[in-house]
């Protein structure tokens, strides 16, 4: 596969480097087109986030050379010194690219192994690579089967499942409880940036009001302003207590704020609905004491910490199923893609040769003056049959070296032999493949993953749409 | 023939409750609704089992302990699907649900079913008591096990263990909340029945015997029952009472519950069909 990834992430290279060769939304247009102005590059996609900054390349050239002009291009494009851009570089070839892709999109490669924004941005990316016209058959296909494998990792493994940030630990915490957090009320007791965050995720999941309380109105007015809530002073803590559902507490007071007699009078008033205490307050808010209270759950930080290690964890264990799943359907891609290698050979050498059938042909009618439809019929058969039984052993060959072998010897002694205008053939597969649609682009090769035979079928439904055009089989 | 197919309903219970308990342990819950479909195909073939029983016998199928455990076991299993099926559901219960029933059946199985039923029992009170009875019984034995799936998810909770072995069924506990409402309303059920069914039997202890009550064990537990789910009502109702504490006593009257049903009515305590002439 003449494909090719060089780039840098969090893992590589610390954020002075990453920033010198990221580029913005704005920039990638014009990257693209120096890209693929490039000798030997035609397709190119970068991928630049916060975390990494990753340029994919394909073209007519060894995968080697594409490495080459890549490090060249980023060598004066960022100034950076090429010692030290080969210390946090890497590179990644053929195979290897579409897997380091494929990790890379089902967040296995992310600073929070299976966070949801990675898949998202690599969209974009493809996206925008696409509407400049970058991208064509090669890694066309590499993304788009990137995102089904994705979508599978997600699906099939524990990889994106339980909180790993304390903000998310409160709506998650919240769900053990709860049935539906719609209609349920936050209070937020004191002002941390945290608990801000966690009640703006309680809100986007569904929690219908949220009460702020501090020292003073004006600081609780301040923040509800913020959030969205309604204020209130320490004085109603305890009222609040008796109607809400989860309580963020962040306060910076020095002793309890809540204590397990409040809860006990709290508890009753509530009528034994459950309360959830989420306190990332250091010193703590909440007196421990107050979770041995029937229907009230503390959390502390050091509680919260431990659940998302242990979440952490989870994802680790997850994502070692996660990588399995992706070495198979590297596996089928990379078989799919090598038989996909000699459809424009196949293609060329049809279409050549059913030119010459059908020149013939003509040239055969015309001289035999024959008006005859049955006999112009058997005669336009024979040429077809002659074409088609002369290429069947070529063709089968090719299919099968294309699926299991290399068959870049071949198709390079075909096109030598029979004079074939390769250029012209892929140009023609590459508007094929974005003329057909992604989404079908996938499906063909989801069939193929299930069926041995499907492969024929993709090879021939892409030979036969010029036989079609050269009008032989009305 | 009724016999046979009733053992074939073990089978098919002991199959359900196999499959549940493996997708409980299993890394994660993928179609719990294969063994609720096993245990529907008990539940179909346990109802055509009554039915030949019943025509067998020629009334009401009540003759001894073996129809009792039985219609139990019939009921359990019939109650325990909506809580399995519906939107709210507690798929948890399933595998339990399953063995309970099955081991009942089993001993349904193990026990001589008597051959007639005397005539004075042929009263029309005896099937509409028996009736409100079972399903009372059997919808406080399904809220029992719902709140066990409570008290697990409380106390994980509590331990703040919460999710963390996720992708093993056992630990995809519902929501505390869901648990407690799905058993408050199993137990809503469940009371009134429970309640009618006392008062029929008294109805039908006048028929038979000629006084409305007896002084018999059997009899003070059903009353011990009716008593724990009124005061359990009761709380809830007027103090809004949930939680642990709730949850523990409808433990407490589920096991005064299957006590009163299958352990005196193995101890010959019970009084079903021929037990009622003696």
């Amino acid at each position: 596969m003449k494909i090719a990834v060089v780039g840098l992430s969090h893992h590589t290279a610390p954020v002075a480097l990453r920033e010198r060769l990221a580029r913005s939304r704005d920039e990638i247009p014009e990257t693209l087109e120096t890209l693929q102005s490039i000798d030997g590059i035609t397709e190119a996609c970068v991928l630049s986030t916060c975390n990494r900054v990753e340029y994919y390349v394909s073209g007519v050239v060894e995968a080697e050379s594409l490495v080459r002009e890549l490090k060249l291009y980023l060598l004066t494009e960022s100034g950076v010194a090429i010692s030290e851009l080969d210390q946090h570089l890497y590179v990644h070839t053929g195979e290897d690219c579409v897997r380091h892709l494929f990790r890379v999109a089902s967040s296995l490669d992310s600073m929070v192994v299976g966070e949801p924004q990675i898949l998202g941005q690599v969209k974009q990316a493809f996206q925008t690579a696409e509407g400049c016209g970058a991208v064509g058959s090669r890694l066309g296909r590499a993304f788009q089967k990137a995102f089904s494998v994705a979508k599978r990792v997600r699906t099939e493994t524990g990889i994106a499942e339980n909180a790993v940030s304390m903000s998310f630990a409160a709506v998650e915490l919240g769900r053990g409880i709860f049935e539906d957090l719609s209609g349920k009320e936050v209070l937020l007791l004191g002002a941390g940036e945290m608990a801000t965050l966690a009640a703006r995720h309680l809100v986007t999941n569904g929690v219908s009001r949220v009460r702020v309380v501090s020292r003073t109105l004006a600081t609780a007015a301040k923040l509800a302003e913020q959030v969205g809530g309604v204020p209130s002073t320490m004085n109603d803590l305890e009222m609040l207590l008796a109607k809400v559902d989860i309580v963020i507490c962040s306060t910076a007071a020095s002793g309890y704020v809540v204590n397990k007699l409040m809860m006990s009078r709290v508890v009753r008033e509530r009528r034994y609905r459950p309360i959830l205490f989420v306190d990332i307050a250091v010193p703590r808010d909440v007196d421990p004491k107050v979770a041995s209270v029937d229907n009230c759950f503390v959390y502390d930080v050091d509680d919260l910490t431990s659940v998302l290690d242990t979440n952490r964890q989870q994802r680790q264990n997850e994502a070692s199923a996660a990588e399995t799943l992706i070495q198979g359907e590297l596996l089928h891609f990379s078989q799919w893609s090598k038989s996909q290698e000699v459809v424009p050979v196949i293609k060329a050498l049809r279409a050549q040769a059913m030119a010459i059938a059908d020149h013939e042909v003509a040239r055969t009618l015309t001289n035999m003056r024959q008006k005859d439809k049955r006999t112009q019929q058997s005669i336009r058969a024979m040429g077809n049959a002659i074409v088609n039984k002369l290429l069947h052993p070529v063709l089968t060959h090719l299919r099968t070296t294309g699926g299991e072998g290399d068959p870049q010897p071949y198709v390079e002694a075909l096109s030598t032999l029979f004079e074939l205008n390769l250029e012209s053939s892929t140009e023609d597969s590459h508007q094929l493949s974005s003329e057909s649609g992604a989404a079908e682009d996938t499906s063909s090769m989801d069939e193929r993953e299930t069926g041995s035979s499907s492969d024929d079928i993709e090879v021939a439904e892409v030979v036969r749409l010029p036989i079609r055009n050269t009008g032989v089989r009305r | 023939m009724a016999l046979l197919l009733l053992r074939v309903c073990v089978v098919l219970y002991g199959i359900a409750a196999m499959i549940g308990f493996i997708q409980l342990f299993s890394p994660r819950l993928k179609d719990e609704r294969i063994g609720l479909v096993v245990l529907v195909l008990g539940v179909l073939g346990h109802l055509v089992a009554m039915g030949v029983r019943a025509s067998e016998l020629g009334t009401f199928p009540m003759a001894n302990i073996h129809d009792a455990l039985s219609l139990f076991g019939f009921s359990i299993a019939s109650l325990s699907i909506p809580t399995l099926a519906s939107a709210r559901r507690v798929p948890q219960i399933g595998p339990i649900a399953a063995l309970v029933v099955m081991v009942l059946v089993l001993l349904a199985v193990f026990i001589e079913p008597a051959t007639t039923v005397p005539q004075e029992l042929r009263s029309p009170w005896l099937p509409v008591h028996i009736a409100l009875a079972f399903v009372g019984n059997a919808s406080f034995v399904v809220a029992g096990m719902v709140a066990g799936v409570y008290l697990i998810q409380d106390n994980r909770l509590k331990l703040k263990r919460s999710r963390t072995r996720v992708g093993t069924g056992l630990y995809q506990l519902p929501a505390l909340e869901l648990l407690d409402r799905a058993s408050m309303r199993l137990i809503e059920i469940g009371f009134p029945l429970m309640t009618l069914a006392l008062v029929s039997g008294m109805l039908y202890g006048r028929e038979v015997w000629g006084m409305y009550w007896k002084w018999e064990l059997r009899n003070v537990v059903s009353v011990i029952v009716w008593a724990i789910f009124a005061v359990l009502l009761h709380f809830r109702i007027t103090i809004g009472w949930r939680g642990r504490k709730a949850a523990l006593l409808t433990l407490v009257g589920v096991s005064a519950t299957l006590l009163s049903i299958v352990g005196l009515g193995l101890l010959g305590f019970g009084h079903y069909g021929q037990d009622y002439t003696s």
